[in-house]
């Protein structure tokens, strides 16, 4: 049984190395593959390297641009005005009390004094009215 | 003007003249050039890049302590840029993608193979590309160091500041991603394994 195993174990082991050696070689053939396409796709005609050479040349003598410290300020504080303004201008006004007509007052007072001087009120009128008709038949008989 | 020799690309002192810094930028704009459009997936902006990694490159000359070769302390500062640029245009993404297909234009030689089999090629290429354009930045630039530039792993470990066993977990990571994006896709390239030793 063991040398059964054993014999089965044997011949699968080269089966598995082939099969990872198969592997590998397709690996390392799509890389190259890729490598080769990469290198190809950034491939240049001489004049661009000549191009770009003497453009990195001439920058070489430059001057290095120093930066003001000032500029940063300058930004900084007009940013800072603009929004000042903009908070101001921007902010809601109150609004005015609505303008009433002259005499709305009086007009109130005279309009509440005739409710108070009538008899009745009116919601209950039709009641009253019931109540008159009831005298007027009473006197009647 | 200073002779250009290999012994003086890889010297551990940048020449303080800008006249005598001809030969550097000669040496390695290809190069630098390449890593940065690989990074940035831009013409217009590697080309500034590279111009501004030699600048910046001529301007800290001071701090080149010569520890690294040439090459590798330039393809840092390079990196660097990329990784400004990137986090800086991050709204450009729209505009990358436009880009992307006059960009990644695939170049397999096809003399002597069938056109299937060429397409596959360019099938394969463009879901490796796609992986890797979708990879963190770090590990991007670990994986387009290694299997584009083919630079060993202690150098990439010394451009992007990291130990090595990190730059090591990044491209295992970095092939992962891609051999997923791969089968995703639908396209069989074996097993991508992380081919590190």
């Amino acid at each position: 049984m063991q040398d059964r195993q054993d014999s089965s174990g044997s011949r699968q082991h080269p089966m598995d190395a082939e099969a990872l050696e198969q592997k590998e070689m397709d690996l390392e053939s799509a890389l190259a593959m890729f490598r080769s396409s990469t290198r190809t796709a950034a491939e240049r005609p001489e004049w661009f390297w000549k191009k770009q050479h003497a453009v990195i040349m001439d920058r070489l003598y430059e001057p290095i641009p120093t930066r003001r410290p000032g500029r940063a300020l300058a930004w900084s504080t007009a940013a800072l005005a603009v929004l000042f303004c903009l908070f101001f201008l921007v902010q809601p006004s109150k609004a005015p009390a609505p303008d009433l007509p002259a005499g709305a007052d009086q007009t109130l007072l005279i309009e509440v004094e005739r409710e108070l001087s009538k008899e009745y009120p009116e919601a209950l009128m039709p009641a009253a009215l019931l109540g008159d008709g009831t005298e007027n038949l009473q006197s009647r008989q | 003007m200073k002779q250009i020799t290999m012994t003086d690309a890889e010297s551990d002192r940048l020449p303080s003249d800008p006249d005598d810094f001809d030969w550097v930028v000669a040496h390695h704009q290809k190069r630098i050039f390449r890593t940065l459009l690989c990074l940035v997936r831009d013409v217009d902006a590697a080309e500034v890049l590279t111009q501004e990694c030699f600048l910046r490159a001529f301007r800290k000359r001071n701090t080149f302590r010569g520890e690294s070769s040439l090459g590798t302390w330039l393809m840092s500062i390079a990196v660097n840029l990329a990784h400004d640029h990137n986090k800086n245009h991050r709204w450009a993404f729209w505009r990358r993608l436009m880009r992307v297909d006059s960009l990644e234009q695939i170049h397999i030689a096809d003399a002597g193979r069938s056109p299937e089999l060429v397409i596959i090629e360019r099938e394969l290429v463009d879901a490796i590309q796609y992986a890797v354009q979708r990879l963190p930045e770090r590990q991007k630039a670990a994986f387009l160091l290694r299997f584009v530039e083919d630079m060993p792993l202690e150098d990439i470990a010394e451009v992007l500041a990291l130990e090595l066993g990190t730059v090591k977990s990044h491209l295992h990571r970095a092939t992962e991603a891609v051999r997923k994006t791969c089968i995703k896709q639908g396209i069989r390239t074996g097993q991508l394994q992380s081919p590190l030793e």
